[in-house]
Order: structure tokens, then C-alpha cells, then sequence
């Protein structure tokens, strides 16, 4: 059924401008979209909108209606709308806080009360290539492992889309590549991505569809193909054409 | 050493510390006790950098109380009074220094596990944001040393606002991430 937004604008409280503006958009199950735009053009203020952390956890002026798999996100909580939408923010460092990667993994599977947790947390991990590192205090890994634990935390859960915001931000190439690598891995298994990313050269080589959003408003949406080719839209907003498209 | 077991000797301890009436003689011996279990397990080292800042503090206690007593100037019941108290206080600290330097924080959340499971859950929260807001701290002293900040001045109201005001803000803006990412995997 996928993520259907309706009319979405939100202001955060005690602001006046609008972070999103008139939004609307339908992200089908198997995408794997790359979400683009200056800085504070409100792409994370939008991947917030997906999982109900807008508006449930974040008060502002919210209108309109986000609709994930059926369920309207104001009418859900945002623990039971973990279920279908994970999220792996920038920073790992400030999401990791357990003792162990076992039991980092296993707390969001033990707070939704799931089943067979042990063994979907070995699974999580073998997926992200940490198996073997049950037992060692996640501040222990590199970065690009942390990033990786994070995104176990969220594949164990098994929700049917993933949003990520700026994942490789602080990674050098080869965990960057690492981690598009699993997200190539994950969508082509069906899970659906929405990455917020700044490196267009990476969006152009594993996204599908492109999203283009600037000052709260989507000004481009549809395959990268389509997007990547209008110079023009990209050059204006500082958007860096990636390379190969020129 | 079980952590439970050290809990217990340290609230023991402590409690003995306290209850111990006024009289500085009497926790003479457990404070040095205190001091040679540093020694025993060798966690010295990590006290230096606090040693001046405990000293200066214990001598201050004495000095106040000796000369504030009983009204303005000198009494022994003022003396003996602050040696006391600055006993206990030294004690107690050392004490909780030698137990949280001797035990892994995967140990100490164990010492606490009898607490319900919010109680031990904010102390692990909190016990794992330590190193993250250490790290936050020298990265922002290093920041404002590039840009010429003097930490050699005595002048504290000039030295801790570049340092306190980005750590609380920048501290304050990541436990939020923080919350949200607890939220987002079922914490409520």
C-alpha cells in the first residue's frame, strides 16, 4: 500500500515560516527514492512526517494527512507506527546506548513485545555483517560499524520502510559504500528506502526515483533519470549534477 | 568481584561514615582504608587530575568551619567540627570513585539491576551519555583554544560560557535526537 501524503505543510512551534508547504506524494512499496535539496529546505522536517514523529512527538501547525500502509499517522502512535517505518538518524553515536550490540538490537524488539527476539537479532546482525560482535559495548565499534548496528536495530524490527537521514555523513567512502550497498540489498529484498542524502553521485547510482525539495515545497519528483537531466532545476538550487549526467 | 557485593560494601561504608558522631578520630581510620584500597587496585593515576580540586575543597571546608563556628574567629569545636566534615566528604568521595573505577559500566548497571526497569534503564542511559558529552566537551575546549581562548586565566566568568553554553545546547540538542530514536524503536 505504501506512504500516501496528502496536502502536508507544517511550521514547528513558536516559528512562523512554513518548513513544509502544500506536500503531496505517493511512494510506492520497492522504491528506493533519494531525497535532495539545500540544507534547511525541510528534507528531514519530511522524513519525520513519515514515521509520526511529526506530529505526535514534535508539536507544531500540522495540516494534512500522511497515510502509511493504510494507517493515518495522527491516529497511531508513533511506537506502533515502528512497526512499518524505521529510521536511522545522522548522528550513530546518539542512538546507541546499550551495553552490548546484542541488546541494542534486541530493545526496540522487546519494547513492540515481538517474538523469537534472539533469534532476529542474530539475523539483523548477520545481515549488516556484525555477527561475531554480540557481546562488545557498541561504543567499542568504528563509526562505520555503529552506523551499521543502527541500521540492524531498525531491519530487526522488520518494518516495510526504511528512512535514513544523511547515514554517511561522518563515513569515509568504503563504509559509504558499504552501507548503499545493504540499502541495495535490503530494497531489492522489498523494503522500501528513502534516503536523505547530499552526494547526488550516490543517489544516481543506487536510488531509483530522485525527490527534489526546496524551501518546504517539492519543485521535482520522478526516476533519476528525469531528474538528473534538468541541469538547470539542479545548477539553481546548488544541487550538485552527478557525474555521468553532465 | 560481584558488583552487588562492592554496592553493599560502599552503602555500608558510607553509612558508617555518617553515623559516626563528630569526632574526626573516629574516621581517620576509614578514610585511610578508603585511601589504600586506591592504592590496592591501583586507580591512583585516574585520581590525579581531581586531586587538587578535592584537597582545595576539603581544606576549604576546614577552613570555613573553624572561622564560622561559632561567630566570626578561631574555635577548636569549629576545627575539629570541619576536619570531620571534611573527612566524611573526602571519604564519600574516594569511596564512589574506587567503586565506579573498578567496575565496567556493564558491572554497575548489574549493581543496580534490583532497581524497576525505568530506574535502571535512566541510570544506563545516563552512564552511556558520559563518554559522549566527555568527547562533546573536548571538542569544543579544543574549538575554543584554536580561537584563542586563554584557559590560564583565572577570570571564570570569561573562560566557562564559550565552553558551557555550545555544551549545553549542543547536549540538549543531541538527548533530543536521542529521545526521538527511543521513540521510534518503542520506547514510550
Amino acid at each position: 500500500m505504501g506512504i500516501t501524503v496528502k496536502n502536508l505543510s507544517f511550521t514547528y512551534y513558536g516559528s512562523e515560516k512554513k518548513v513544509l508547504d502544500e506536500i503531496n506524494l505517493t511512494i510506492e512499496d520497492g522504491d528506493f527514492i533519494g531525497v535532495v535539496g539545500p540544507t534547511g529546505s525541510g528534507k528531514t522536517t519530511f522524513l519525520y512526517c513519515l514515521n509520526g514523529l511529526i506530529p505526535n512527538s514534535i508539536k507544531g501547525k500540522f495540516f494534512g494527512e500522511v497515510w502509511v500502509d493504510g494507517v493515518l499517522t495522527t491516529k497511531c502512535k508513533v511506537s506502533d507506527l515502528a512497526k512499518k517505518v524505521g529510521i536511522v538518524f545522522q548522528d550513530p553515536d546518539w542512538q546507541l546506548f546499550s551495553l552490548t550490540v546484542k541488546d541494542e538490537v534486541a530493545f526496540g524488539l522487546k519494547n513492540l513485545k515481538m517474538d523469537r527476539v534472539e533469534e532476529r537479532v542474530k539475523e539483523a546482525l548477520k545481515t549488516v555483517g556484525l555477527e561475531g560482535f554480540e557481546d562488545i559495548e557498541p561504543y567499542r565499534l568504528s563509526q562505520g560499524q555503529k552506523q551499521m548496528l543502527c541500521i540492524a536495530c531498525i531491519i530487526a524490527m522488520q518494518p516495510k520502510t526504511i528512512l535514513l537521514d544523511e547515514p554517511t555523513s561522518n563515513l569515509d567512502y568504503k563504509n559509504t559504500k558499504n552501507i548503499y550497498s545493504l540499502l541495495r540489498r535490503l530494497n531489492k529484498e522489498g523494503k522500501t528506502i528513502v534516503v536523505v542524502e547530499h552526494d547526488t553521485d550516490l543517489l544516481a547510482e543506487y536510488a531509483n526515483k530522485i525527490l527534489v525539495i526546496a524551501d518546504g515545497k517539492i519543485v521535482k519528483n520522478g526516476l533519476k533519470e528525469e531528474v538528473f537531466s534538468d541541469h538547470e532545476l539542479l545548477e539553481k538550487l546548488g544541487i550538485k549534477i552527478p557525474r555521468g549526467w553532465f | 568481584m560481584n558488583p552487588k557485593i562492592k554496592l553493599f560494601i560502599v552503602v555500608a561504608v558510607s553509612t558508617l561514615t555518617l553515623a559516626l558522631g563528630w569526632n574526626p578520630l573516629y574516621i581517620t581510620p576509614i578514610f585511610f582504608l578508603v585511601l589504600l584500597s586506591i592504592f590496592l587496585f591501583k586507580v591512583y593515576k585516574k585520581l590525579l587530575g581531581w586531586l587538587k580540586f578535592l584537597v582545595t575543597v576539603g581544606l576549604l571546608i576546614i577552613l570555613i568551619q573553624t572561622f564560622t563556628y561559632s561567630g566570626f574567629g578561631f574555635s577548636f569545636e569549629g576545627l575539629t567540627y570541619g576536619m570531620t566534615f571534611s573527612l566524611r566528604f573526602l571519604t564519600l568521595i574516594l569511596l564512589v570513585f574506587v567503586f565506579v573505577h573498578t567496575t565496567p559500566t556493564r558491572r554497575l548497571v548489574e549493581a543496580f539491576s534490583f532497581l524497576p526497569y525505568p530506574l535502571s534503564f535512566m541510570l544506563m542511559l545516563s552512564l552511556s551519555l558520559l563518554p559522549k558529552i566527555e568527547d562533546l566537551a573536548k571538542t569544543i575546549v579544543n574549538a575554543q583554544k584554536a580561537r584563542g581562548l586563554n584557559f590560564k586565566t583565572l577570570n571564570i566568568f570569561k573562560v566557562y560560557p564559550p565552553i558551557l553554553i555550545p555544551l549545553l545546547s549542543k547536549t540538549l540538542e543531541k538527548s533530543q535526537q536521542l529521545a526521538l530514536a527511543l521513540q521510534t524503536r518503542g520506547f514510550e
